[in-house]
């Protein structure tokens, strides 16, 4: 048995040799024949359908599917826990799970439904993020979503949060925003500007019953919540391009309308990367809002900022520091005097990231909100995701 | 002044027919222009959204692409997942259903070439994630070239009918100068038939295929997965065991990491150039060839 192996092996090795040897010679004389052949296949035209291609945007009758699990530890090294993020201080926990479904719907639009199952004071429950149709498809320039989800205001609040370069929420965007960001029920329409570079416009109309991440209902309003963002990008030089964009949001507070939220924010990013070994970001955003109050002594002022760099200094490594600014302004205090309200934060952080689609990260964060003592506090975090990954926005 | 104005309104008809008339061909890579341009000749305007020494698996989604891909009439792609991290994002956001998947501005390169690596049994990501169709750096062989010609000169007929037979002339002329290029170049590289080199990424074996080589071990562990230090010993004593003589690698790979395991090994450094424009000499798409193959002779003579 052995040896009829053995001698099996060796007719196969001479003739996979010789024809090793021949195969060149004959591959040169049937280069003609080989085209010919090659030819008469199937081409483009006729095989476009049957790109089985997951990643491109094609109107099978599948959806994508993704499943992404992101999970958060927390240690607070001294004793008082101030920063609004809504982290267990000391402790892991899995922070969400998002399950999100995308694909073509017809010919004219695509459909995309996102359900979040959060944990919030130890007990987890399953919330619709998003559920969208995207008109792809529309005349002059024309791009349209209609459902809820995340607004397109900033940078930060559409991008979803197991995409983050960072694991907790800048303090601005924790207090005028929310800490996971703001969505609603509405419709948003964007025009790409007919110029040689890059300029967008969009313009969304939401419900505007309440503001943030709530799980309530929210009241009914006089107006909707108006939203508007000019955004522009501009190549620098070989790899390196930055992305800026100015928005505009409107809120209506309470039921009469009298009480609004005007905010309004700028936001700038620089971005390089040479293949998947190196990259850098720098990405930083302001925001101001202005709110009216009738009925209060005065309005209400406040702004703030966040900026990050993020460097990668290897395939899979990379390094992170963001600088967090926020206050509430002219604050009448118990004596009287109008004080500034400030806060203030700074993160370091390595992140690993062996793939596409999963990454570790350990960050150390110095907050010190409204003026109260200063807290140190460390962060580990693990996300991954199954299935289909969506491209990376600029 | 009657006449000027009317020279002036004829003359600015003529500039608008014209530039009506040229179809605008927006592809991935700048092979996929060069062959583009071939087929086209004065009837279309090509324009690459990435250079000669992107690394197309990890290109940008930059917005800027999105207005060339607006303005598109062809976009022609390599497909088989290699440009999934960036391009269907892109073509979303392009207000332009003329290039969508499924519409006849749509063109996959790929269609009728006869793939390698192609995975059999079960994919999981566990087998890495980015050839999981088979290995779509197909364009390299300079055969391959001439099905991709193909597969655009269709699609550019299917777009613009009335350039049928200069779609064809041009498609035949570029077919015979890829053909003759092709057996000049087997020619050669016959003396080197079946020399094995070892590859950082996985991205020869169509050049080596045609022109008698075979490709020995992968530097990456796994299509875009690092080397381990295991990986990457064993990758060196397998260079010294069976004498490879050379270790290739992109320009936009690991070059130095491929260059300190051919040292180690005692192999030669190949950075071969198998895009268009990635060196001065790789004018068009068969310069390219032209220089990547006799890079590989030399480096396989010395
Ligand atoms: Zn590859």
């Amino acid at each position: 048995m052995k040896l009829q192996k053995l001698l099996w092996c060796t007719i196969a090795t001479v003739l996979i040799i010789a024809g090793g040897a021949l195969l060149p010679l004959f591959a040169q004389e049937n280069l003609d024949a080989e085209v010919d052949k090659l030819l008469g296949g199937k081409s483009a035209v006729e095989e476009r359908s049957a790109e089985k291609s997951a990643g491109f945007l094609d109107r099978t009758s599948m959806p994508n599917i993704f499943v992404a699990a992101d999970m958060v530890g927390g240690k607070d090294l001294t004793a008082q826990r101030n920063s609004p993020e809504a982290l267990t201080p000391n402790g892991v926990k899995v922070r969400s799970a998002e399950v999100g479904l995308f694909g073509g719907i017809d010919h004219l639009a695509l459909g995309t439904v996102n359900l979040a199952v959060h944990e919030e004071e130890g007990k987890y429950f399953v919330e619709l993020h998003e559920a969208y149709f995207e008109f792809n498809t529309l005349p002059w320039n024309l791009y349209a979503k209609l459902g809820r989800f995340f607004l397109d205001v900033g940078r930060l609040n559409s991008i979803h949060q197991h995409d983050w370069h960072f694991t907790t929420t800048p303090l601005v965007h924790a207090m005028l925003f929310d800490v996971e960001g703001v969505f609603d029920q509405g419709g948003e329409v964007s025009l790409l500007m007919p110029w040689q570079w890059y300029q967008e416009l969009k313009v969304g109309f939401f419900n505007g019953r309440s503001w943030g991440h709530t799980h309530g209902e929210g009241a009914v309003k006089p107006g909707p919540l108006v939203t508007a963002r000019l955004k522009h990008f501009i190549p620098i030089y070989g790899e390196l391009g930055t992305q800026f964009g100015f928005t505009y949001i409107r809120y209506l507070v309470d039921e009469e309308g009298r009480e609004i939220d005007h905010t309004g924010g700028a936001d700038l990013t620089f971005k390089w990367q040479r293949g998947r070994y190196r990259s850098f970001i720098f990405s930083t955003e302001y925001w101001y809002r202005y709110e009216v109050r009738p009925d209060a002594v005065q309005d209400n002022t406040k702004h703030g900022f966040y900026s990050y760099v993020q460097y990668q200094f290897h395939q899979y490594w990379l390094a992170g520091f963001r600088y967090d600014y926020y206050a509430e302004l002219d604050v009448r205090s118990s004596s009287g005097s109008s004080i500034d309200r400030q806060s203030f934060a700074q993160l370091l952080w390595v992140t690993l990231r062996p793939s596409e689609f999963s990454y570790f990260r350990i960050t150390g964060e110095r907050s010190d909100v409204f003026g109260t003592e200063l807290n140190y506090a460390v962060y580990v975090q693990a996300d991954f995701i199954l299935g289909y990954h969506p491209a990376h926005r600029y | 002044m009657k006449r000027l104005f009317a020279i002036a309104v004829i003359g600015m008809c003529a500039v608008a027919n014209g530039a009506f008339a040229q179809l605008r061909v927006v592809t991935t890579s700048t092979d996929l222009a060069s062959i583009a341009k071939e087929v086209g000749g004065n009837r279309v305007a090509v324009e690459s959204l990435t250079t000669g020494n992107t690394d197309l698996h990890y290109a940008q989604a930059r917005p800027d692409y999105i207005v060339k891909l607006n303005k598109a009439d062809l976009f022609v792609s390599i497909g088989l997942e290699l440009e999934a991290g960036w391009v269907p994002l892109l073509l979303n956001q392009s207000r332009n259903p003329k290039i969508h998947r499924g519409a006849p501005g749509y063109c996959v390169a790929y269609a009728g070439i006869d793939l390698a690596e192609k995975p059999t049994g079960e994919i999981t990501r566990q087998m890495g994630d980015i050839h999981p169709y088979g290995n779509p750096h197909y364009w390299p062989d300079p055969i391959n070239g001439i099905v991709i010609a193909r597969n655009i000169k269709e699609s550019m007929i299917k777009i613009d009918p009335a350039g049928k037979d200069e779609y064809e002339k041009n498609f035949h002329s570029f077919k015979d100068a890829a053909v003759k290029k092709t057996k000049e170049l087997m020619a050669l590289m016959s003396p080197h038939k079946g020399k094995e080199v070892v590859v950082y990424h996985t991205e020869f074996v169509y050049v080596l295929r045609r022109f008698g080589l075979s490709q020995g071990m992968m530097i990456e562990e796994l299509p875009g997965v690092a080397p381990s230090p295991a990986h990457a010993k064993k990758v060196i004593e397998y260079i010294r065991a069976r004498k490879v003589p050379l270790v290739l690698v992109s320009p936009w790979s690991n070059v130095s990491y491929a260059g300190k395991i051919a040292k180690e090994g005692g192999a030669k450094l190949l950075v071969l150039p198998i895009q268009t424009g990635s060196v001065p000499e790789a004018k068009t798409y068969l310069d390219m060839i032209d220089t990547s193959v006799r890079m590989l002779h030399k480096g396989l003579t010395q």
